[in-house]
Formats: C-alpha cells, structure tokens, sequence
C-alpha cells in the first residue's frame, strides 16, 4: 500500500497563515508521489473542496498513513488527534501568551491559556514535533518534546504571480511614501507602535506619506477601537485602515508600499515579512520573537523602540540609495530559502524519518 | 565618550551608513526644534484605551465595538460555480446604486455610535472603580 502523509486543521480558511502552509505541503507531499489529503473541522466557502470532513479521517487508521497536525490554538479537534492510531506529526505554529489579550478579549485570553496546555498534553502523541521557526521549536524543546525540528512556512511564489487591481492603485500613485503592516489587529503586534513611528515620520520627516494597515479585527474589536481613539488623539490622518484584503488587493498593497513597518513583540514566524521581501519591499521590523530569524539580516532589525529615531530610519530606507537598494537585493535572496524548491529536500527527510 | 548603542542593525557596510546618516539627520532636526524632547515623551507614553472591566461587561462593550461602525460594508462572494460572479456582480451594482441615498444618514449614525462608545466605556470602567 502506498504511504500517505495527510494533514489534519481545525480551520481551512483563505488567506490565513496555516491554511496556506498546508496546501503548500500539500502540493509538496504529492510531488514526492506521497498521498496527501487535509482535514478540516471548518472549511471556508472559498476553499470547498480543498478539505474533506474530520470524520473521514477515521477511515485512514493505518501504519503506512501519518497524521500531520497543525497546531495554533485550543481547539476539539487535538482530541480527534489525540485518539489516532497512525504514526503522527505536530506542527507547532505557536500561541500568542494570553497575557497579551487582556483587556480586549477574555474569551481568546483563555483559549490561547488551553491552547498552552493542550501543547504540553500532546507530548506523549507526537511521533515528531515540527515548528515554523527556532523560536517555536525551543518552546517545544522547553515543553518536553523529545524529538523536534524546524520546517518553516513556504512562499508559494504562484500565489502573488497576479496583476495589481487598477483603480485600487492609481489613487495611491501620487509621489506619496507609502507604508505598510499586514496583519491581523492583534495586541501582540504592537500595531500602536507602528502609529507612533508613522506619527514622527509624517509630522516631522515627511507629511506627503500614509500608512495601510492590512488586516481584520474580527474578535480584537476592543483593541481595534483603541487603536483609532490613539489615531484621534495623535491627530493623525494619512491612515488606511484597510480591513480584509483579497489576494489581489493584498498584491496592490504590497506593489504601492515603500517599506514594511513591522514592531510586533511576538511572532512565531510572521509570513508578511517573507511577503514582503518577496515583493521587494524593504523590511524595518522590531527584534522579537521568531522576526530575527525569518529575516534572517535582509531588514532593519529594531533593537529599541525610539520611535523618532526609527522614523528617521524609515526616511533613509524609502529615500533610493545604496542602503534602500541594499535591503531590497538582501530580502529578495533571503525569500529563496523558502521557496517550495528549497524546502522540498527538507520535507523528504522529515518523511523519511517518520518511518525510519 | 562612546557613541549610543544603536536603535537598529542593518547587516554590512551600508548599516554603518546608514546608522550614519540617521544619527546626523536626527541631531540636527532635534538641535532645529524641529522635534523637540517632550513631544517624544508624550508620544512614547500613549498608552491604548483597552478595557479593564469584568468578563461580562468587557464581552458587552466588545459587541457594541463589533456593530458601531454601521457603514462597514461586508464582503460579496459567492461560493456557486457559475452563477455566482453574475450574482457578485450584480449584488455589487444594486449598492452602488443606493449608497448615494444610504451614506449621509449612516456616516451621521456612526459618528454618533462612535461617540457614544467612547462614553459607554467610561461609564462600565466608572462602575467598576
């Protein structure tokens, strides 16, 4: 019987980080003439067909089939995981410390606590345990996984391959400096951060500039009023709270941007930068969590948040020169190490030691 | 008298330039009056108006930060495979249509939802203390 490497999600959602990871691996697994199908608990109207229900994973209860589950946050189907008799991967993306959510949300507070101690209880049910990054690694190192390594997120370069929507970008074409921040509103990115360096940058450098700001605020609704009553005590203006992006509009943004604008204070990975060096946007990004490593020195590493000082940084970087140039050619190389490409002899070694 | 360690690293010769070239340009906006100490420390200590009040109230507010802004519009999509962009389309068509009767009335509605929120949390976080 041939050996099949399925995957199992709570969610398949478009757009987000391990959704894609996991089609990604997908379509890597079956190059390698592996069998390879993903699991979802939910699955979004734009990914039907993509994923088939949990429950048919029952049917696959075989030695010669691996179980690979993505792991983020507290979620029933880890029990579904739990109880599988084939031979199985955790992959850990890691969870956001609940303490970053007080205040805004009890609720993903305690998901992301259980998260943490559902991680912990799965030791004992990992055949092998992989991590987007070193830094998630070391948790698992620290949580008691025997056996751990990293396998971090592909770029699938065919996913960007599209034309930037027109109307979306002409207004934006107009000589202005524009910045960047893709992501989730979420405490933990430090997005007030991000308004206090474009704060410096427009009312001290340069005012013909904007920030966009990429990203929903779906369960972070507290944290998203705040950040506007911030943006009203700044009297700042020149803000485009974008919300969700299609992929399209997510390639316009990434074509109109100068620099990428990244003061989070923990990542276990953060795909926009890969994102964003792909496109050949400059990367100035705070030094924490997994942000070093996935830079792996192609951006500017904030190592202190003086926000005017990093907003002078900002202007040196959008103006053309040798350092901007620089940034540029260093994130475009530093892409290519993830790259399905690159990362396919990684992933046939990790096959081949399931089954050793 | 040695230099201050560095607010950021670029790798290579131009991390040294450009450290350089911020480090002087900042000076001289600082030594202009151009951006001036206290500016930077008010800034700095902005803290976000989060909500510290109990579970129930915190669950409460965040409903009202869900549905405040009225003009938000939702995406269009359509899962069917081949009616649906017809359907996107002409979806998309009808509200352009009647934004032009809908938008002063709810641009008003969500000022004042915004306003009111704003007061909304002073009152729970006024209860609490």
């Amino acid at each position: 019987m041939p050996r099949s490497v399925h995957q199992l999600v709570p969610n398949l959602a478009f757009g987000d980080a391990i959704s894609q990871q996991a089609l990604a691996l997908r379509r890597m697994l079956r190059h390698m003439g592996l069998g390879s199908e993903i699991f979802a608990e939910h699955v979004d109207t734009q990914l039907t067909g993509e994923a088939r229900s949990i429950r048919e994973l029952r049917g696959h209860a075989s030695g010669d089939t691996a179980v690979v589950y993505h792991f983020s946050i507290g979620s029933e189907v880890t029990d579904v995981y739990r109880l599988l008799p084939n031979p199985r991967v955790l992959v850990y993306h890691n969870i956001t410390p609940p303490e970053f959510f007080r205040g805004v949300n009890a609720q993903v507070a305690a998901l992301c606590a259980r998260g943490r101690d559902e991680l912990a209880a799965l030791r004992a049910h990992a055949t092998l345990a992989l991590a987007d990054s070193e830094f998630n690694r070391r948790e698992l190192e620290a949580l008691g996984f025997k056996r751990s390594s990293v396998f971090p997120i592909v770029l699938d370069p065919d996913r960007y391959a599209m034309r930037p929507i027109a109307r979306l970008e002409r207004p934006y074409r107009d000589g202005h400096v524009n910045f960047l921040h893709v992501g989730r509103l979420v405490p933990n990115k430090r997005i007030e951060d991000v308004l206090k360096v474009f704060y410096f940058y427009r009312r001290r450098i340069n005012p013909d500039s904007r920030l966009f700001l990429v990203g929903i605020d779906t369960d972070m609704e507290i944290y998203a009023v705040a950040l506007r009553q911030l943006i009203h005590d700044l009297g700042l203006s020149g803000i485009a709270l974008v919300g969700r992006a299609t992929q399209r509009e997510l390639v316009t943004y990434y074509r109109l941007a100068h620099a990428y604008l990244c003061m989070s204070e923990h990542e276990g990975f953060c795909v926009p930068l890969l994102e964003a060096m792909h496109f050949g946007v400059p990367v100035i990004a705070y030094s924490a969590g997994a942000v070093p490593e996935t830079l792996g020195g192609a951006g500017a590493l904030v190592l202190r948040k003086d926000f005017p000082e990093i907003a002078e940084l900002a202007g040196v970087v959008c103006e053309p020169g040798r350092v901007r140039e620089s940034l540029i050619a260093a994130g475009r190389e530093r892409v290519r190490a993830f790259l399905p490409e690159s990362l396919q002899p990684r992933l046939q070694q990790i096959v081949d030691s399931i089954w050793p | 008298m040695t230099a201050p360690a560095s607010t950021f690293r670029i790798v290579g010769e131009v991390g040294r330039e450009a450290e350089e070239t911020v480090r002087g340009r900042l000076a001289d906006r600082y030594a202009r009056g151009v951006i001036d100490r206290d500016e930077v420390a008010r800034v700095a200590a902005l803290r976000l108006h989060t909500f510290e009040g109990n579970e129930a109230a915190s669950e409460v507010f965040r409903r009202c930060c869900v549905t405040w802004q009225v003009d938000r519009e939702a995406p269009i999509t359509s899962h069917r495979p081949v009616v649906g962009p017809l359907f996107v389309t002409v979806k998309r068509l009808v509200r352009r249509l009647l934004r032009f009767q809908t938008e002063a009335q709810l641009s008003r509605q969500r000022d004042f939802n915004w306003n009111l929120l704003l007061v909304l949390r002073e009152l729970l976080e006024r209860e609490r203390r």
